[in-house]
């Protein structure tokens, strides 16, 4: 049979690890491959521990941090762990420098009652579920974003916490039930109002 | 339903929420088709859901990746592309500046070594420094040189 094949062809793309071993070489297409595959859930991370304001400077941060000394992580595999502690140390440290700002933000909350009103007029129901989850203590704070909104499996978030497995799960039920706790004032209006929203 | 199959589904409640989907998979396997959507602890764990999925979406991500992105388009160098971040030079570099620098060094152990086997560097230095300021015979006190200039008018050099 004369003329051209047609051949499938299924690109299957780069492991974690054979990007790694080209980062380590100098290849900065495979240090793009490796930002496309992983800032996301990186910057995500960071957007939720510091309320948004320094993800932007902690993503990259963490990123820098890999460039130059790639080595540093062991295996290929545990390179998502590794982002994820990098970002959330990074995360941590930035916010415990603002304390002073957090307290004020827990005051709000405590004192927001007489407000919640007018807050969920404005459509703000998701401000005071912000507040709520930024007043829990970082570790908490740190497993919910990690297990709740990033899909992270329990032994993920544990290698990234540097914990176990249990601890994660401690931290995971402290987290929401300290949740429920601070908004119980305003739970009921609270579901109310995301139930309007179709919640 | 066992009661160990309850306590667990409790935890579980407790921990990750209603979504099974949430739920490490041996629970999600084990545990999913028991859940009552009337019990207490499933609309407990439903309502803080429904409560952590009004927090605010993170936004700005993909201008994030781009700037980082760009970032590395601009400092890759052209046409071969590599390195964003140049590391330091090695310090392999700057070995031929310390060769220099053992120049001198060696000028004055050379030195060193003619002025031991010599025993004096009279001879480099001006006889202000070495004291040797007069020949035998001549006026002490002129040292200016205006004698000789004298002498030279009586020679009828002028």
């Amino acid at each position: 049979m004369s003329g051209h094949q047609e051949v499938a062809r299924t690109v299957v793309p780069a492991s974690d690890a054979e990007l790694l071993a080209a980062v380590s070489a100098g290849d900065v297409k495979a240090f793009g491959d490796l930002m496309q595959r992983h800032h996301g859930p990186v910057y995500r991370v960071a957007w939720r521990m510091t309320g948004g304001r320094e993800a932007d400077d902690i993503a990259q941060e963490t990123f820098i941090k890999l460039w130059k000394n790639p080595q540093q992580v062991k295996e290929g595999s545990a390179l998502r762990s590794w982002l994820m502690r990098v970002a959330s140390n990074a995360a941590i440290d930035r916010a415990r420098k603002r304390k002073p700002e957090a307290m004020d933000e827990v005051a709000e909350i405590t004192d927001g009652r007489a407000n919640v009103e007018e807050t969920l007029q404005q459509s703000a129901a998701a401000s005071v579920v912000d507040q709520a989850i930024a007043a829990l203590p970082e570790r908490q704070r740190l497993a919910l974003t990690l297990v709740y909104f990033e899909g992270q499996s329990n032994i993920e978030a544990a290698a990234a916490m540097d914990a176990t497995v249990e601890a994660v799960e401690s931290l995971l039920s402290r987290a929401r039930r300290a949740l429920k706790q601070s908004l119980s004032g305003q739970w009921q209006e609270l579901l109310g109002s995301l139930a309007g929203d179709g919640a | 339903m066992s009661r160990e199959n309850r306590q667990r589904l409790q935890f579980v409640l407790e921990t990750y929420g209603a979504d099974s989907r949430r739920w490490p998979e041996a629970d999600r396997r084990n545990l999913a088709g028991l859940l009552d959507a009337a019990s207490e602890p499933v609309r407990d764990a439903r309502q803080i859901d429904a409560v952590l999925s009004a927090a605010t979406a993170p936004t700005g991500e993909r201008a994030s990746l781009d700037a980082i992105l760009a970032a590395i388009a601009g400092a890759a160098p052209k046409p071969e592309g590599v390195i964003l971040f140049r590391p330091r030079p090695s310090s392999r570099a700057t070995v031929p500046l310390r060769w220099f620098a053992a120049v001198p060094i060696a000028a004055s152990l050379a030195l060193g070594i003619y002025v031991g086997s010599t025993g004096t560097l009279d001879s480099f230095l001006p006889t202000s420094l070495t004291g040797e300021t007069l020949a035998a015979g001549e006026d002490p006190g002129d040292l200016s040189g205006i004698s000789d200039i004298e002498a030279m008018t009586e020679d009828g050099v002028s």
